[in-house]
């Protein structure tokens, strides 16, 4: 009994936050179970939840999936490795990024989406117009947070290098890397929710492929449980995603 | 006559100014001078702001003098070199490697081979009373134990000059009394030349042979005091009366530099 008390204590807001979501499940329940409002309009809880499984059961999401997350990965994973090398490049030289910053600042603060007609007039509505969607959502907020980082790495340990006669390329990987890492971590958790949302976006517009797709086409095809189905989905993944992030945070702060 | 031996360190009319922003001027040290013997345990003391830090800094190569020279061997000093190591006031660990790592840092940027280096890191560990911690990192460490892995990663790159600027100057008493034996130790064992600035003129007569005292903003060489208590040095010097004579002497110059 008293380690239960205890049990309570330690996971108290997890407690709570979790009482909230069920709450509001039946809350949910209860107005779709009373017809309360139209199900086209609202599925109730439990026809999503069938929809989810039955979505992979009969395997009609996989094309999809797969389509959307080849798009998000090769367009994150190009965004953190150029973001990496252009970060280091203009937080380690003034002059680069003298001429760098106010362009990169624009581009930042540009919702990447509004380009994205451009974008489809480029490359058309395959896979590329997509992934690129992706990469330049993603691309400048992890730039930018290395490139702070970098920049603002600490003086005296660089004086400490120097006075060892480091070489600039070894105070680059024994200084400069080690200490952004953390930076790195604070821009991957901004850049990939912004990546996942370009991602839905750009399929909505390109209508062909994708979990965007899916659920443009769900909702003008009246199928709303499928449709809800996939959006939990979608947050689920980005819940997932960010609890990791925060994880991997939490083990490279240094506590210092 | 006779051909005289060159010093090892020469201090020649150096002079430094920093130049801020707006190319104002601050000078820092006027027209130094002085010698330094192979081996010498070396303190330098004076009132806050004279420049002891930016002699230091000239002596490692950081910083270039406005005009007068450094002479090591003969050579004049022009950059950071292999044959000087520096330990800051803050230890300046890096927060990221474990004890063991940091005390590889310098070894490493100087490229020295891993064996040496890993022969040499384990042989400071034990000599820096660092054991069962090679593989702590530096938030997990006292203050005293990180100035030790500081001085440990300096003396792993095997240098022929020390240079320490108040290292002990963040420990409270006690530790400071207990490192500055260390010191002693590590200096009696190795012989090589300690280059050591303080705050307190008591650490200064405990450890050097020779005290360069330094008058106040812009410094410049106020008196050099030669202290001849034999080695290896114990505690009980501090109450002997020429302690105590020193000891007053240099305090004296000092408050007299700060009150003119
Ligand atoms: N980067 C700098 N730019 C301009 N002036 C500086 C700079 N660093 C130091 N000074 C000035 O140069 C003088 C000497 O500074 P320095 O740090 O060498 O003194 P110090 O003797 O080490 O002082 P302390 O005992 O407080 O450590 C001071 O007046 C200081 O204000
Ligand atoms: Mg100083």
């Amino acid at each position: 009994m008293k380690s239960m008390f205890k049990f309570i204590k330690q996971k108290e807001n997890m407690l709570l936050g979790l009482s909230g979501i069920i709450v509001v499940i039946i809350l949910w329940q209860t107005v779709a179970a009373y017809k309360l409002i139209d199900p086209i309009l609202l599925s109730s809880p439990i026809d999503v939840f069938n929809e989810s499984i039955s979505l992979f059961k009969t395997g009609e999401i996989y094309p999809d999936l797969i389509a959307s997350i080849s798009e998000f990965l090769i367009g994150f994973l190009l965004a953190l490795f150029l973001g990496f090398i252009f970060g280091f490049i203009l937080g380690w030289f003034k002059k680069t990024r003298a001429v760098f910053n106010p362009l990169l600042f624009g581009l930042y603060a540009t919702p990447i989406i509004a380009i994205l007609p451009l974008i489809i007039l480029w490359f058309g509505f395959g896979l590329f117009a997509k992934v690129s969607i992706v990469f330049l959502s993603s691309f400048f907020p992890i730039l930018i947070s290395i490139m702070e980082s970098a920049k603002n790495t600490d003086q005296n340990l660089l004086k400490l290098a120097r006075s060892f006669k480091a070489s600039e390329f070894n105070i680059i990987t024994a200084i400069i890397i080690p200490n952004s890492i953390p930076g790195i971590v604070s821009g991957i958790k901004i850049a990939m929710p912004r990546g996942i949302i370009g991602m839905i976006i750009a399929e909505f517009f390109t209508g062909n492929a994708g979990l965007g797709y899916l659920i443009s086409y769900y909702g003008s095809t009246f199928q709303t449980a499928k449709l809800l189905a996939i959006v939990i989905l979608i947050a689920g993944a980005s819940v997932v995603f960010t609890a990791v992030i925060d994880l991997l945070e939490k083990k490279v702060k240094y506590n210092n | 006559m006779l051909k005289l031996k060159k010093p090892f360190i020469e201090i020649k009319d150096l002079s430094f100014s920093y130049l801020n922003s707006k190319k104002e001027q601050t000078n820092a040290l006027d027209n130094v001078n002085f010698n330094i013997t192979k081996g010498e345990f070396l303190a330098i003391v004076g009132p806050s702001g004279c420049g002891k830090t930016t002699l230091l800094n000239c002596l490692d190569g950081l910083l270039q003098p406005s005009s007068g020279k450094i002479l090591i061997n003969g050579e004049k000093v022009v950059e950071p070199g292999f044959d000087r190591a520096y330990i800051f006031q803050d230890p300046l660990l890096l927060p990221w490697r474990t004890v063991l790592g940091n005390i590889k840092f310098g070894g490493q940027m100087q490229r020295l081979k891993k064996e040496t280096l890993d022969k040499k890191s384990r042989e400071l560990v034990r000599a820096m009373h660092l054991r069962g911690f090679e593989y702590h990192y530096p938030h997990q460490l006292s203050g005293g134990m990180k100035q030790r892995v500081n001085i440990a990663r300096a003396l792993c790159v095997s240098p022929q000059i020390l240079l320490l600027d108040e290292p002990f100057s963040n420990l409270d008493a006690q530790i400071r009394e207990i490192m500055q034996q260390e010191l002693l130790n590590i200096y009696d064992e190795n012989k090589k030349t300690f280059i050591f600035i303080t705050h307190s003129i008591d650490e200064a007569i405990f450890l050097a042979d020779k005290i360069i005292v330094l008058t106040r903003h812009p410094g410049t060489v106020k008196k050099i005091i030669n202290v001849k208590f034999k080695r290896p040095r114990d505690i009980s010097i501090k109450d002997s009366k020429e302690f105590i004579f020193i000891r007053r002497e240099i305090a004296k110059i000092i408050k007299d530099e700060i009150h003119v």
